[in-house]
């Protein structure tokens, strides 16, 4: 048996140490058990993409299994309505930066953890960056970042270097739902060999029904956001973080609603349509980012089997999870 | 209220306004501020749950500061009911927090007697049961069937959820997709205004402003009148409708409620009906115990078994889908099932205040009964830990059954009450294996190793994998069985969705969750 080594400075790793100082009995064949192993996880570099719900998450994991050396990055401010998930933001942080305060937050709690903010957009670093990373693990809330972030990992793998494999983790949440995914570039089917999976955007009503035929309370908002405001405001592009404008958009959405004798227009509505807002809870995000460290856990130590590709998870009825491993498609336009 | 609505906007898209005022109304408990008790505590407390309560005796040691969050390195030594009651209540300041720095043994054996203590609690959430396994199940038969109990495990990779409750009705299930447009069914107001409309002496111009489901019911009258046959079937119908000389005459046109039509011709051929789980409920309405029969939702169903016997079918939910159409059609269609469905409502009204005077129905409640009686839910619960199916996937060595986890929590509980809360070892093996034969596998032997083969059985597995992790809950899985507890919890407090009925297992290795009704 090993001698536990204690920490001279920060937290006690009692809780991991276990799972890397033995063989257990579901470990892969290849893993020797040793304290080698805990001192390979400190020195691994991580990239968290996003500070918002998952991200949160995801930090605090990350912070207490056995990362040291993790830069987040996350364009984003502070808004009120995230306070009710993102549990490292108070009402003081609105305005700030979320990968900033995130960090500090972390560093507050967790004081041998070496986390680095970047307030900028993912898509606005470097190759170079992306290249010093261990692992990615991604809590993004759109698409079109995702897929940018999966073309990058996929460019920058060179089958003839281990070295420059960047296995990469993405999770996504959606009310009670939520993936979260394990992709070795070239090894697996990548995020652009499922983006069929991905869900819709947003839901597009047709602008003959919005303009002629409205039924809904929805056709008259988007008749009002599409329609009359690019008219009224030629000059001014519609902000949907400006109460102002909402204000203005609500009582024109009212007014057309009035007029076609449409009920149930409401402010919330009126945001839900025009911000394309997803509902999100703090304990979905709990679910699907621990289930993304878990998995980062055991692909960087190798002391268990890893996911292979996707789990999905749905608590809306009695919870359960699904489980699937796509083949990588032979025509995916980025690791085809 | 406005600040409010903003901060929690997004989780009220999921249980509006009345599902965050019972969330508000809420207290729960927490045994034991583990890392697995303060991760489903935040997960309340950040959506605003009304107060918690911790019960907790233990002083913080270095393990758990290596596993949970909500501690910090200089709490060394603290009480640890104390440094989490602080640290979450931080997290949201309008949620009201204590504690008692009792262990829950010392605690139940104070005030064992005192049910009153409990009864202010809404959820009462158990975590690291297996280590307080006497007063876990004492607890359990002290307020089995008052308040439902949430008892959350983890070790390791492994984890378990179980949710104690002797019975759940819920009414806002979300559970509802299928529109009640009653085509083959329309009430009289219907029956004429789709006879005013004269749908086969339309013009194109006038035909395309006409919503599909009035179609679709012209269609389905047609088809019963040529063929006799009130039950046709999808294909038939399908193809019936497509070769109508109308549909047929306008198809070049394209227009929008004829692709409709076309495209959900099936809701022709469904028939009004009441659910098999709405008739068992509404069957079970005959057999309750008299406390029950007189609490509304109860008195509700009878009052919805009176108008199925008078009316053949269910209230009118009165929503109707989007279909393309003239804005003035859809809105006079859209007025007929509101109208049908506020008569409708009135009914159950008047039946409900004839079974019971006294039992007191909002109208609120009324209006969700209504308009959510094809969905209603009523789940039975149960106090048991064991049961046939979880016996047999033991003794047969199922690999692909991930009961073996829960079978070892249960084990490990009774080795720790045998040996004063103290974690097996690998030398311990045998006694574990003893355990688990004489008391939950009626003396028969567990395989020992897998079928035809010299590895080990899965439960030996999962015996040595716990053993290995000394006890220690890891962050991770501490983290997701938080969130699943906190989801969990909160269809609870909210009276909505509908949760684990009643035991689930998560496997961090094979990440995977299962579960089952013991």
């Amino acid at each position: 048996m090993f001698k536990r080594q204690k920490m001279i400075n920060g937290r006690d790793e009692s809780s991991i140490t276990p799972a890397l100082i033995s063989q257990g009995p579901f470990t892969i064949e290849d893993f020797e058990g040793g304290l080698q192993n805990l001192e390979q996880l400190h020195s691994k570099k991580i990239l968290v993409l996003g500070a918002g719900g998952l991200g949160c998450e995801i930090l605090k994991n990350m912070a207490l299994s056995g990362f040291k050396h993790i830069d987040v990055i996350d364009m984003d401010t502070i808004d009120i309505s995230n306070l009710n998930r993102q549990f490292l933001f108070r009402t003081k942080d609105i305005g700030k930066s979320k990968a900033i305060v995130a960090c500090e937050f972390i560093r507050k709690r967790v004081k041998d953890v070496n986390v680095t903010p970047h307030f900028a957009k993912i898509q606005t670093m470097g190759d170079d960056f992306f290249k010093q990373f261990d692992l990615i693990i991604s809590g993004l809330d759109n698409i079109e970042a995702r897929r940018w972030v999966n073309s990058l990992v996929i460019s920058l793998y060179d089958v003839n270097d281990d070295d420059s494999l960047i296995p990469m983790i993405d999770g996504g949440t959606e009310g009670f739902r939520g993936q979260s995914r394990v992709i070795f570039p070239r090894l697996t089917a990548c995020y652009e060999c499922t983006l069929s999976l991905a869900p819709a955007v947003k839901t597009q009503y047709p602008v003959c029904t919005i303009a002629n035929t409205p039924r809904l309370p929805e056709h008259c908002i988007e008749y009002v956001n599409l329609i009359e405001w690019p008219k009224q405001f030629p000059d001014k592009k519609f902000d949907a973080d400006n109460p102002d404008d909402v204000t203005w958009l609500y009582d024109r959405s009212l007014d057309r609603a009035k007029q076609f004798n449409i009920s149930g227009v409401t402010r919330s509505l009126a945001l839900g349509v025009v911000k394309n807002i997803i509902p999100a809870i703090a304990s979905t995000n709990a679910i699907i980012a621990a289930s993304c460290v878990n998995e980062a856990f055991k692909v960087l130590t190798s002391c268990n089997p890893n996911l292979e590709y996707c789990m999905q998870y749905s608590g809306d009825n009695e919870p359960f999870t699904f489980n699937f491993a796509p083949e990588q498609q032979a025509d995916c336009p980025i690791c085809g | 209220m406005v600040v409010n609505e903003q901060k929690y906007d997004r989780q009220l898209r999921l249980w509006a306004s009345d599902g965050q005022q019972d969330l508000e109304e809420s207290h729960v408990c927490l045994i034991n501020a583990t890392s697995t008790g303060c991760e489903i505590l935040k997960n309340l407390v950040l959506p605003n749950v009304g107060q918690f309560t911790i019960i907790d005796g233990e002083s913080i040691s270095e393990r758990d500061l290596s596993s949970n969050f909500f501690l910090e390195e200089g709490d060394y030594g603290k009480l640890r009911a104390a440094v989490a009651t602080e640290s979450l209540k931080e997290l949201n300041p309008s949620v009201h927090g204590q504690y008692l720095g009792t262990s829950i043994d010392d605690f139940l054996i104070e005030h064992c007697s005192v049910s009153s203590f409990w009864n202010k609690f809404s959820l009462i959430i158990f975590t690291s049961s297996f280590k307080y396994n006497v007063s876990f199940h004492k607890l359990v038969s002290l307020i089995y069937g008052k308040i439902p109990i949430l008892e959350a495990n983890s070790v390791g990779f492994y984890g378990s959820l179980k949710l104690i409750f002797n019975e759940r009705t819920i009414i806002q299930t979300h559970l509802n997709e299928i529109p009640d447009l009653r085509i083959d069914l329309p009430w009289p107001e219907l029956s004429d205004y789709l006879n005013g409309l004269n749908i086969e002496k339309l013009s194109i111009e006038e035909l395309k402003n006409i919503p599909y489901s009035l179609l679709l019911m012209n269609f389905r009258r047609k088809y019963v009148d040529a063929t006799g046959n009130e039950k046709p079937t999808r294909k038939d119908f399908k193809k019936f409708v497509e070769t109508d000389e109308l549909v047929k005459d306008i198809r070049y046109a394209a227009l929008e409620n004829i692709e409709e039509l076309l495209k959900f011709s099936w809701r022709g051929t469904t028939r009004t009906t009441i659910p098999s789980t709405i008739q068992q409920i509404l069957e079970d309405s005959n057999t309750l115990s008299s406390p029950l029969s007189s609490s509304p939702f109860w008195v509700l169903v009878k009052a919805l078994k009176r108008f199925v016997n008078e009316n053949g079918c269910l209230p009118l939910s009165g929503k109707i889908v989007d279909m393309a159409s003239s804005t003035e059609k859809y809105i006079e269609l859209q007025k007929l099932y509101r109208e049908k469905a506020e008569k409708d409502k009135k009914l159950i009204e008047e039946y409900a205040s004839d079974i019971s005077a006294e039992c007191i129905v909002s109208q609120a409640l009324l209006d969700n009964f209504c308009k959510n009686s094809q969905y209603l839910v009523v789940q039975k619960g149960s106090k048991d830990f064991v049961n046939n199916k979880m016996v047999n996937a033991i003794l047969t060595g199922d690999n692909s059954s991930r009961v073996s986890i829960q079978m070892a929590f249960l084990t490990l509980g009774v080795f720790c009450e045998n040996h004063e809360h103290q974690y097996p070892k690998m030398e311990d093996l045998p006694e574990l294996i003893d355990i688990t034969e004489t008391r939950f596998l009626n003396g028969n032997k567990v395989p020992l190793s897998s079928k035809g083969g010299d590895e080990d059985s899965k439960y030996i597995k999962t015996l040595k994998e716990f053993i290995r992790m000394e006890g220690c809950e890891m962050i991770n899985t501490a983290s997701f069985i938080g969130g699943l507890g906190g989801q969990e919890a909160l269809k609870i407090l909210t009276n909505q969705y509908v949760p684990l009925n009643n035991t689930l297992v998560y496997d961090g290795i094979e990440s995977s969750i299962e579960k089952w009704k013991v």
